[in-house]
């Protein structure tokens, strides 16, 4: 997906955790992703962060610096069309803990936005109120599904 | 959670998707509280704020 680099990701039987591991100069760090299922409707919050495997936290505050942050989007992107391919009528909700994080996320969705758009229909929300992405405005949160 | 590594080594009762695999190795991480806190505050703005209009 996207002409990305990615990890070979896993998953267990429900469908809704995924592990992989980012290789670089800082060593093997955990990734864990989930997608938890919200209130509303055939909607998921998706989470991910660094696993610490000595205390069993979580934190996605943090840069882990392993030089593969393409990969690791690439990974990411798969994982996500992964799930949407076993829930197809289900979205994503999106927001990164904090601003930084979201930008992150934001990043990526500007620069993959053409190829994302012919597949998925990409909401931003901004101001409190959602509408259609638009590449170069700064969202707070996104929410994603197939079209 | 040193388990969660085994989840780099399937063994051959695990299975591949289309592009991940699948394995009881991996975590399941509903309650804990990196993803509890990360829903608990996506459900609050959906609820305050909804869903993008169809």
């Amino acid at each position: 997906m996207l002409g990305l680099e990615k990890y070979t990701y896993f998953t267990n039987f429900n469908g809704l955790d995924y592990e992989f591991e980012s290789i670089g100069p800082k060593g093997i760090i955990i990734k864990v992703a989930r997608f938890s299922k919200m209130k509303a409707v055939n909607t998921y919050n998706f989470g991910f962060g660094d696993l610490n495997e000595a205390t069993g936290e979580i934190d996605d505050s943090i840069s882990s610096n392993n030089a593969d942050q393409e990969k690791i989007i690439g990974t990411l992107g798969n994982i996500i069309v992964d799930f949407l391919g076993q829930n197809i009528s289900s979205q994503i909700y999106i927001e990164g803990t904090d601003v930084r994080r979201t930008r992150f996320y934001q990043i990526y969705l500007n620069r993959y936005f053409d190829e994302l758009n012919k597949n998925f229909i990409i909401f931003g929300f901004k101001n409190n109120s959602w509408s259609s992405f638009e590449k170069g405005v700064n969202y707070e949160a996104f929410l994603g599904k197939r079209k | 959670m040193k388990e969660n590594a085994k989840a780099i080594a399937p063994s051959s009762d695990d299975f591949k998707r289309q592009n991940g695999i699948v394995t009881d190795k991996v975590g399941n991480y509903e309650k804990h509280p990196f993803f509890v806190k990360k829903l608990n505050k996506a459900n609050d703005k959906i609820e305050k704020f909804g869903l993008p209009k169809k």
